[in-house]
């Protein structure tokens, strides 16, 4: 039966990340949370104001489905809810989703079973037609949300409302993985008729103010329907403009969470006794992109041989003080079908890099001259050009790297340097691999890659439709390979991320996560004060 | 030329080397001199003493205690001692570029605007009022994001946002001065309009634009520094006193030197020229008073 | 009128941004129908002249337009922020001024003595420091690692006045204090001693007249008429010292709202507020002209 077969592909993975066996485990997906019910049976003491700093400024962005910065998505996750979420091995559950149950029946049909009893902010009940809209305007490619890699999956049509409180998602292309676009934390449940402007979710806190730039205020909402995981009265979220005013107020114990802190204060924080510091290693990565459509990286010898050139190891020190872990030039690392081929790692090799340049006619008196940007509003983008800049100097002439910094704005927009020069820099957050495939081919074609000639596009659609874990793996590793060979991302590293709390806060879990702070408590609820 | 004209134009021929050489007089202005310099040659000579390159990378970021160095990695795991070494040069070329443009142009416009005094000096003032309307850190900070970061911009930038400051209290000393009597002597004795300014008013607002060039010397290395903190850089990771604190601010508390070493040579430099200044405006009082021709 | 030429050099210079606002607010999402319609709504799609046109008639129509980035009025945007800044300016510059007054001409007095060697080594040392060093020395000092004293940011919530906060206003004000008072010091001790050298003095003096007297009716007066000028720049200089210190400080003012404006290229919350700050900066300067021609005995008499 498949659907057995959908469990165990999920089984695999927990075996892959943990090695923990147990069927019940699988079930998971179907049940309640471990975790909530360690809340549950750890009872918290309620009331007080939990003031929350993040990074922000008057770009600030309000949306349930729509996000760029941390500030943007710690105000999202207070606010709305989705159907699933992930738990720490990345496989979709329903504890505090929206979602009772939810069945993927075959590769192109998935039912969703809402909870009875849940509540919007403003006292209306949550039903089939609220998921239906949400997803309608996810899919509405004249909207901004980040529903853009859906779209390969699904039409409106193939919403269907089976009762008030059960959804049917028909799929136009097989996609086994549906569940995990259910956990997308973007692909938040809002109200019908949500314009983007009146923030009306189903969490635990409803908004009272927001003003960009400044702060969110967030009053604990008494109809949430797991009202006994809610212990605040009050959440604030506060933004500072820069990174040390959000340590020092830490410090200062003016906020009790501080969300992602810079590396370089790691040690000062960790050493405070009434601070706690978790850190979290959830697959981000930070990349170099070369277009294969560009000169001169059409050519796979200059890709191939700037994959060489980078020291990783040196990288991931000089740029994030080792705070992570290697990488392959291969994304998806939460996912148990990472490096299916079991590469080596790649290390740097100037011989080889210069025996595959002298191959395409680069020599000391014809150097590789190539231009590479980063955004100025992207700290390790901008460290990390200069480490590839000055790694290139190993080459003794034969590559030269013009490390450019670019102002954010310009760099980031329709025409600029991001997506339409040759070489430059871009971030994402921890992914599956085929949704990170679909995000990379479809949403942001950073590379171009694949090549017109290439089976890469057909083996992804197999791999989405195939539930037979073994199948899929070796789908999956074919993928990889031509990556790793003829692919247009260099990924030197996987980033940490951390945040820093006051020991007041309890209850905070410390595991592997999407965002930080545990997906921020998801909406701030499962934390209280001592 | 008559002789009296003669007389007097000796006399103000003979007031620059005198300040000089009374200033030099001074205790402060001799320890001034030797810190300036101190300071000047470690910019100079720095580069070719530092153990590292100035972009090397030697070991993990903010790291104290590193075989080989004597004030551990900065935040990029690069030297601390070789990144100070390497970063005089470029913040006191720049910033003497940029203080040499404000002041030129400044002192021309302060002076003309004040000896011409009516219309004149209501165009000139109102035209960089304008300019000055601007606090000095929006005008770079806009001028920058429009042309881009580079290290030519930000010399012109500091320099003509220092224009106006300069040219108003070069106006406001040279409005007393123009009052004065031995003006209005050498006017009479039809000496050309230049050399009124530059060789009887210039000598009399001495005091006032020494201590006005130590300070904007001052400012245009703190300003460059503050680009640099707001996020306005003109090379990221140049090695370079200003950006040296800004960048490794962060790590503070974990790796102070980054940050203590380039701001005690910022400051021992300032000490110095301001001591120098403050020699000058001394001496140069005194003269004022000598040299109203009574 | 210089208003007017402010305004339009503001306009000129904000348009030559580089990046178009619309693609820099729609970032890696933009698609070219979004791109257009951002744009028809804020109007980019009309000629210069008419944005100028609309612009100005806007402002003066009490109507400031809509920031780009917040997608909010820039009035409601800007609106507390003005005030924020204004009550940490006002605190800086009525701190500032008779304390620079009284340390510039205390030192002119007392020249080459304990206090003038002292104060000018310590003026010294704190221009040598951009602000935003000196305000993390003091961070350091008085909030995180040294002593845990003060706020090391000012956090005003939203709606409430700047005084709600006070305690967070001390670093910050402090930092705006020490930035300003070794300048003002400076010039005004220099101003002094010429001052106190000029006949005028040694007249009052040789009339028998008391130091005191001498100090207070005939000496300050004199060196205050150049100092004038000085403190207008220097609230100038303030104007642009809270982008730094409230980035610091996390300062919910105009300055930060400025250097952030900058970055998202929010063209009607940088052109309005550089438009507030040159026009208090026009104004300071007048009442620094007619302040200089008041206090300065011999353009006094001339004005007669």
């Amino acid at each position: 039966m498949e659907q057995q077969e959908i469990e165990t592909s999920g089984l695999s993975r927990r075996h892959f990340i943990q090695g923990v066996s147990s069927a019940a485990l699988a079930a998971g997906i179907l049940s309640s949370s471990s975790l909530s019910a360690f809340a549950a049976s750890a009872p918290g003491k309620k009331g007080g104001t939990l003031k929350v700093g993040v990074v922000g400024g008057a770009n600030d962005l309000f949306d349930a489905n729509y996000i760029v910065a941390k500030a943007d998505q710690a105000r999202l996750m207070s606010t709305f809810e989705t159907l699933l979420t992930f738990d720490e091995n990345f496989v979709p559950v329903t504890a505090n989703g929206l979602a009772e149950s939810a069945k993927q029946n075959s590769p192109t049909k998935v039912t969703v079973k809402l909870r009875k009893g849940v509540k919007f902010h403003d006292g209306t009940p949550m039903t089939a037609d609220d998921v239906i809209a949400t997803y309608k305007r996810l899919l509405d490619s004249s909207k901004k949300t980040t529903g853009k890699p859906l779209r390969t999956f699904l039409d409106p049509s193939g919403l269907v409302k089976l009762d008030d409180l059960t959804v049917e998602f028909n799929l136009k292309a097989p996609n086994v993985d549906f569940l995990s676009s259910l956990a997308n934390y973007t692909y938040a449940i809002a109200k019908a008729g949500y314009d983007g402007k009146t923030q009306i979710g189903t969490s635990g806190y409803s908004l009272v103010s927001f003003t960009p730039g400044r702060e969110s205020v967030h009053k604990r909402f008494n109809g949430y329907w797991d009202a006994k995981n809610v212990y605040f009265d009050e959440v604030r979220i506060i933004d500072f403009a820069d990174k040390t005013a959000l340590v020092n107020a830490l410090i200062a114990k003016q906020i009790d969470i501080a969300v992602d802190i810079p590396f370089e204060q790691f040690k000062t924080l960790k050493s405070k006794k009434y601070l706690n510091v978790i850190e979290n290693s959830a697959g981000a990565w930070l990349a170099f992109c070369m277009r294969i459509d560009i000169k001169p990286f059409d050519d796979n010898n200059v890709r191939q041989a700037l994959r060489l050139l980078v020291d990783r190891k040196q990288m991931l020190n000089r740029v994030l003080s080792g705070h992570g872990k290697m990488g392959n030039d291969l994304y998806g690392y939460i996912d148990a079908n990472y490096n299916a081929n079991g590469y080596e790692q790649r290390k740097q090799d100037i011989p080889a890099a210069l025996a595959l340049l002298k191959k395409s006619g680069y020599s000391k008196s014809n150097p590789l001259r190539v231009e590479l940007t980063a955004p100025d509003d992207t700290g390790g983008l901008v460290l990390m050009i200069q480490t590839l800049a000055e790694q290139a100097k190993k080459t003794d002439g034969v590559v030269i790297i013009d490390a450019k910094v670019i102002d954010g704005g310009t760099y980031w927009s329709a025409k600029g340097q991001y997506m339409n020069t040759g070489f430059y820099t871009t971030y994402w957050s921890g992914r599956t691999y085929l949704a990170q495939a679909a995000a990379s081919m479809d949403s942001y074609p950073e590379t171009k890659f694949p090549p017109a000639d290439s089976s890469f596009r057909a083996d992804y659609l197999k791999a989405s439709g195939t539930a037979n874990a073994k199948k899929r793996r070796e789908i999956v590793a074919k993928m990889q390979k031509e990556e790793f060979e003829k692919g247009g991302y260099i990924i030197p590293f996987f980033n940490n991320f951390a945040d820093a709390y006051s020991t007041k806060v309890k209850g905070v879990v410390a595991r592997p996560s999407q965002l930080n702070m545990d997906y921020y408590a998801h909406g701030f609820k499962n934390i209280w004060f001592n | 030329m008559s002789s009296e004209n003669a007389a007097e134009a000796k006399f103000v021929d003979e007031r620059p080397p005198s300040l000089v050489r009374q200033a030099f007089r001074l205790r402060r202005t001799q320890i001034g001199a030797v810190l300036a310099l101190m300071l000047i040659s470690v910019a100079l000579i720095g580069p070719f003493l530092a153990p590292f390159g100035s972009t090397e990378y030697v070991d993990l970021p903010n790291t104290l205690s590193v075989p080989g160095t004597i004030f551990g990695t900065d935040y990029f795991g690069q030297d601390v001692l070789s990144r100070f070494l390497f970063g005089g040069r470029t913040i006191l070329i720049l910033a003497i570029l940029a203080t040499s443009i404000g002041i030129t142009l400044g002192t021309t416009l302060g002076l003309t605007a004040a000896y011409l005094r009516g219309r004149a000096d209501e165009a000139i003032m109102r035209a960089l009022d304008v300019v000055l309307s601007f606090p000095q850190v929006l005008l770079s900070l806009v001028v920058i994001s429009m042309f881009g970061p580079s290290n030519v911009l930000i010399i012109f930038t500091v320099g003509l946002s220092t224009t106006p400051r300069i040219a108003r209290i070069i106006r406001g000393a040279a409005i007393g001065v123009v009052e004065r009597d031995f003006i209005s002597a050498a006017e009479a004795l039809g000496e050309s309009r230049k050399r009124v300014v530059f060789a009887e008013v210039l000598p009399n607002v001495t005091s006032s634009l020494l201590v006005e060039m130590n300070l904007r010397l001052t400012y245009s290395v703190g300003l460059i520094a503050s680009l640099a903190f707001l996020g306005f850089t003109p090379e990221p990771n140049a090695a370079n006193w200003g950006l040296m604190i800004q960048e490794n601010r962060v790590a503070l508390t974990e790796q102070p030197w980054g940050v203590i070493l380039p701001t005690t040579a910022l400051a021992l430099l300032t000490i110095g020229t301001g001591l120098i200044g403050d020699g000058f405006s001394r001496v140069s009082a005194g003269i004022d008073r000598g040299g109203k021709g009574e | 009128m210089t208003l007017f030429i402010v305004s339009l050099l503001i306009f000129a210079v904000t348009q030559a941004l580089p990046s178009d606002p619309a693609e820099a607010m729609l970032g890696r999402e933009a698609t070219p129908e979004a791109l257009a319609a951002l744009r028809a709504d804020f109007g980019l799609d009309k000629p210069i002249v008419v944005q100028y046109g609309n612009w100005l008639f806007g402002i003066l129509g009490g109507d400031l337009g809509t920031s780009y980035a917040t997608s909010t009025p820039v009035s409601e945007y800007i609106g507390p922020r003005v005030g924020a800044s204004f009550f940490l300016l006002l605190i800086a510059a009525v701190g500032s001024i008779p304390l620079s007054i009284v340390v510039g001409a205390n030192a002119a007095l007392r020249r080459d003595r304990k206090f003038d060697t002292t104060s000018s080594l310590v003026s010294l040392i704190l221009a040598a420091m951009p602000e935003f060093v000196v305000g993390t020395i003091l961070t350091i000092i008085f909030s995180t690692t040294v002593w845990q004293l003060l706020p090391a940011v000012t956090y005003l919530e939203v709606g409430a006045p700047p005084w709600s906060d006070l305690q967070g206003l001390i670093l910050p004000v402090l930092t705006l204090l020490l930035a300003v008072t070794p300048y003002v010091a400076r010039v005004m001790r220099a101003a002094m001693v010429e001052v106190l050298e000029s006949d005028y003095v040694e007249m009052a003096r040789l009339k028998g007249m008391d130091e005191r007297t001498v100090l207070w009716r005939h000496a300050l007066p004199n060196a205050v008429g150049p100092a004038f000028q000085v403190i207008a720049l220097n609230l100038a200089y303030l104007a642009g010292g809270v982008i730094i210190v409230e980035r610091l400080f996390n300062f919910p003012g105009i300055g930060s709202a400025l250097a952030d404006a900058v970055r998202s290229r929010d063209l009607p919350v940088i052109q309005f507020l550089a438009l507030i700050i040159a026009g208090v900066y026009i104004l300071t300067n007048l009442l620094a002209d007619i302040g200089t021609v008041l206090v300065t005995p011999r353009l006094r008499t001339r004005l007669k």
